[in-house]
């Protein structure tokens, strides 16, 4: 079995890493698929290239 | 008995609101098509998070355009995931004849929720390049999806439906792992359809639990190609089995189901040379901008007519009777 500390550890780290993934996707991610929609709506193109995820990161 | 093949209607265009300014390197290219030496896989698409692929930006996009219907299936797999490894039981249970652990573990696996259970030596082939495993066998488990949610493919509903299997799938191989585990074996679940360090579908096939489908996803026989795959790596001394044939080839050869309803047509006729080996291959370029429009797609395998309920087993029976009746091409 893996101690108490070692467990609480563990799951410490999965559970920021998952917080991370939500904050991301309802902060970035929502700006993308509005972004999104609307080059939809307009008929243009959304570059993923021109604000990938990373970028919008560094911006931040 | 009623058809329920599906019969995709209207299907979205293959025509995208997105795109890349500087489009990365073919994901064919990466994929190693045409090329007639054997090497290991690459990642292209889905990446484990620690390391930045060629089309990532597009995974990227994929993850986050996706809905939270299908996120909290992820999460909840990544949060049960933490379980994979673990500690390995000080006294090891010592394994005399490895046809009867081989059952006992499949009994297992059957009874903690897989419907398929497979078992094969772990070979580089399975492996990504740039990963290393240390494991010796591999137990591939697989699990049916609910095939009235997935009717309705391409769709938020299907797509939800795929991740709820691998999300259930999975669970089955963690506390499959962590039995092994208490047997003093070292074992370690791979249940995140990211796949991680190894290929899911390589090893099925060798594992005896299906064949590679034209579609470039496996068929199984009782299934079809409407099922989702994980695996348990471990060091267990296992009996493994056999390749299968089940006639898979003879169907894919004259039905062009999936590559005529494959909206951008990334399905090919005939087999290709891929990494050295002469087989099924789904043009990546082709494919991966219209799964990401459509959230994960899956027209091709239910179109599939193996992935009719209940056909596989009789499909498969009246393929290889044909088979067996024809001339011998060498006679």
């Amino acid at each position: 079995m893996l101690s108490g500390w070692a467990r609480l550890r563990r799951d410490l780290a999965v559970l920021i890493s998952l917080a991370k993934m939500i904050f991301y996707y309802w902060t970035v991610g929502g700006r993308i698929r509005k972004g999104y929609r609307e080059c939809q709506a307009r008929g243009e193109i959304y570059w993923v290239d021109e604000e990938p995820a990373e970028t919008k990161k560094r911006l931040r | 008995m009623s058809d329920s093949r599906v019969r995709p209607g209207a299907v979205p265009p293959p025509e995208y609101a997105f795109g890349y300014r500087v489009p990365p390197r073919s994901g064919n290219e990466i994929n190693g098509l045409g090329d007639p030496q054997r090497k290991a896989a690459r990642h292209v698409f889905h990446s484990t998070g620690d390391i930045r692929l060629e089309w990532q930006a597009l995974d990227d996009f994929f993850g986050l355009i996706n809905s939270w219907q299908v996120l909290r299936h992820v999460i909840r797999n990544v949060w049960q995931l933490r379980n994979r490894d673990g500690p390995v039981a000080a006294r090891r249970q010592p394994v005399g004849d490895t046809k009867a652990m081989a059952q006992k573990i499949k009994a297992m696996a059957q009874g903690l929720g897989a419907e398929l259970v497979g078992i094969t030596q772990l070979t580089d082939d399975a492996v990504y390049a740039g990963c290393s495993v240390s494991f010796n066998y591999a137990i591939c488990l697989g699990l049916s999806m609910n095939r009235t949610e997935m009717q309705h493919v391409p769709h938020l509903r299907a797509a939800v439906e795929v991740m709820r299997a691998y999300r259930e799938l999975s669970l089955t191989a963690i506390r499959l792992a962590q039995q092994i585990r208490q047997m003093g074996w070292p074992a370690r679940a791979y249940g995140n359809p990211n796949s991680t360090d190894i290929l899911q579908i390589p090893l099925a096939i060798d594992a005896g639990i299906g064949q590679l489908g034209k579609h470039g996803s496996m068929i199984s026989e009782p299934f079809g190609s409407n099922i989702r795959l994980a695996a348990v790596l471990t060091d267990l001394p296992l009996a493994c089995d056999q390749p299968v044939d089940i006639g898979v080839d003879d169907l894919c050869l004259q039905c062009r189901r999936c590559e005529l309803d494959c909206p951008p047509g990334a399905i090919s006729q005939y087999k290709q040379m891929v990494r050295g080996v002469k087989k099924w291959y789904v043009d990546f370029d082709k494919c991966i901008p219209y799964f990401t429009k459509t959230h994960g797609c899956g027209i091709c395998i239910e179109v599939c007519p193996w992935s009719v309920p209940g056909r596989g087993p009789l499909l498969s029976q009246k393929l290889l009777a044909k088979r067996a009746s024809q001339p011998h091409p060498a006679g």
